[in-house]
């Protein structure tokens, strides 16, 4: 599988994605951090604060998208081209060919989110930034699973839909899980019976606001409570489960 | 080598084939030929295990390895013709000295070791072919599925083709191929089987090409096949 993964990554991870990316993720960080007219100097802390957590917040929504882009359609792509017969000629089963393919994914979106976040690195390095070296890396380490966790949840997609319509669930997502939080209070606001299903039914959906506000509290040293910790914890879990589920039926049924 | 007993199949209402049999001897070159849909490819998806919905029995020699190439093979364009047979062979879990190694020797064998270094997506159509020939040959493969090796190629590229399946013909590799080029056909093969359709088959063999034509056999069974309402 180790072959099949790293022609994958070859495949996927290409010089103009990664210059795109680059500059894309640039671009955010600097203008959120200009767009205040703040200067580190003389800026108080909360300002700071928000700055780093508004960074955090669009990269994620940014490493998000890049996940449903990369994701989409590899699955459907694979089974075009006709790629699995062969494969299995050369036994690399089916099972392991769902697997490669969304471990594949996982890992593109992830390099491409740690390219999105390359200037925000250089930020936190060099102009200082209201964290400590493993607050950084454990930040920076559940902002690259939250973009592979979603890698995984649009391969799945991908092999029960069309690349079409995975696309626009994928965006959908992204959208919905990055203001879970405010739509379901919204609902429950609401009061009305619909409502309060509908908010039951985001549950369903991964809260990506929480995992953002878990990057956010692990980056600034506020983390306390373990509670976001554990949903994030269990949303992965319930992922790679699935995955796991799909690839042993992908291999039961002969089919991917 | 292959013994292929009272095969029947159907796709949906369509009947493909009706108590088929067929022998396949080892080292030799056997072609089916017949028109499009007559279930030449479906035959040898179910020799090869990816189609199990039919009746009947494939039973083949203990532990015969298998070689496949299809009609339209599908390479990853991003790498050389070389790096393609290595990424196989490293899937297969050959080591990668080795898969270098092996994958350089069927580049040789297939004659394509000149352009091992080219992308793949600068091969031409009959590179291609030879490229999937010698995918179907990781494995050192007892018996090679070669379907339409020839099919879009030009005078030259079938020219090399046909050598090519003669040499691997006198390794004593057992081969089916599939082809519509009649021709081809009858330089290679040592026999065959004509399916026209599910009622109209036949078996022949090379000593027949001396006094027939496979066209004029061809012609000969359809024209027999429709006076009886065959065909």
């Amino acid at each position: 599988m180790k072959a099949f993964i790293k022609l994958h990554l070859k495949e996927y991870v290409g010089g103009k994605s990664f210059i795109l990316f680059g500059i894309l993720g640039g671009l955010v960080t600097l203008i959120l951090f200009t767009a205040g007219e703040v200067s580190f100097a003389n800026n108080p802390t909360e300002e700071v604060i928000s700055q780093f957590g508004s960074q955090w917040k669009f990269l994620s929504i940014m490493a998000g998208f890049a996940a449903v882009v990369v994701s989409m359609g590899t699955i459907e792509k694979h089974r075009r081209e006709k790629r699995a017969e062969l494969l299995m000629l050369h036994r690399l089963g089916l099972e392991r060919q769902m697997l490669g393919l969304a471990i594949g994914n996982a890992l593109v979106s992830m390099l491409l989110s740690a390219v999105l976040a390359v200037v925000l690195i250089f930020v936190v390095i060099f102009a200082g930034a209201p964290t400590s070296f493993i607050g950084f890396i454990a930040a920076f380490l559940s902002y690259l699973l939250t973009a592979g966790m979603l890698a995984l949840m649009v391969s799945v997609l991908n092999v029960f839909l069309p690349s079409v319509v995975v696309a626009v669930l994928g965006v959908l997502l992204v959208i919905v899980g990055s203001f879970h939080q405010t739509i379901q209070g919204m609902l429950l606001n609401n009061g009305q019976l619909m409502g309060r299903i509908l908010a039951k039914v985001m549950n369903i959906l991964p809260p990506l606001d929480v995992f953002n506000r878990l990057t956010r509290s692990l980056f600034f040293l506020e983390f306390r409570g373990g509670q976001d910790l554990i949903i994030f914890l269990v949303y992965l879990w319930l992922t790679l489960t699935i995955v796991f589920l799909t690839a042993k039926r992908a291999g039961r049924h002969e089919k991917i | 080598m292959m013994r292929i007993k009272d095969l029947s199949k159907r796709f949906g209402q369509k009947e493909i084939f009706c108590r088929l049999n067929l022998h396949f001897e080892s080292g030799k070159v056997f072609a089916l030929i017949g028109p499009n849909g007559a279930g030449k490819t479906t035959l040898m998806r179910m020799i090869l295990g990816w189609d199990k919905d039919y009746e009947g029995e494939i039973v083949c020699d203990d532990d015969i390895r298998l070689g496949y190439s299809p009609e339209t093979p599908w390479f990853p364009e991003i790498l050389t013709g070389q790096e393609v047979l290595s990424y196989y062979l490293e899937v297969r879990g050959t080591d990668k000295k080795t898969a270098i190694t092996e994958s350089a020797r069927l580049m040789q064998e297939v004659g394509l070791d000149l352009e091992k270094d080219t992308l793949v997506k600068n091969y031409s159509k009959g590179m291609r072919q030879r490229l999937g020939v010698a995918q179907a040959l990781i494995g050192d493969p007892d018996l090679l599925l070669l379907d339409e090796p020839s099919a879009g190629l030009d005078f030259f590229g079938q020219l090399q083709m046909q050598t090519l399946i003669g040499k691997l013909k006198a390794q004593g590799k057992t081969i089916i191929l599939n082809s519509h080029l009649l021709h081809d056909v009858e330089k290679v093969a040592d026999a065959g089987y004509l399916f026209m359709n599910t009622h109209v088959f036949r078996h022949f063999d090379k000593a027949e090409f001396e006094h027939e034509s496979l066209a004029d056999m061809f012609i000969a069974t359809a024209k027999g096949a429709r006076d009886e309402g065959l065909y």
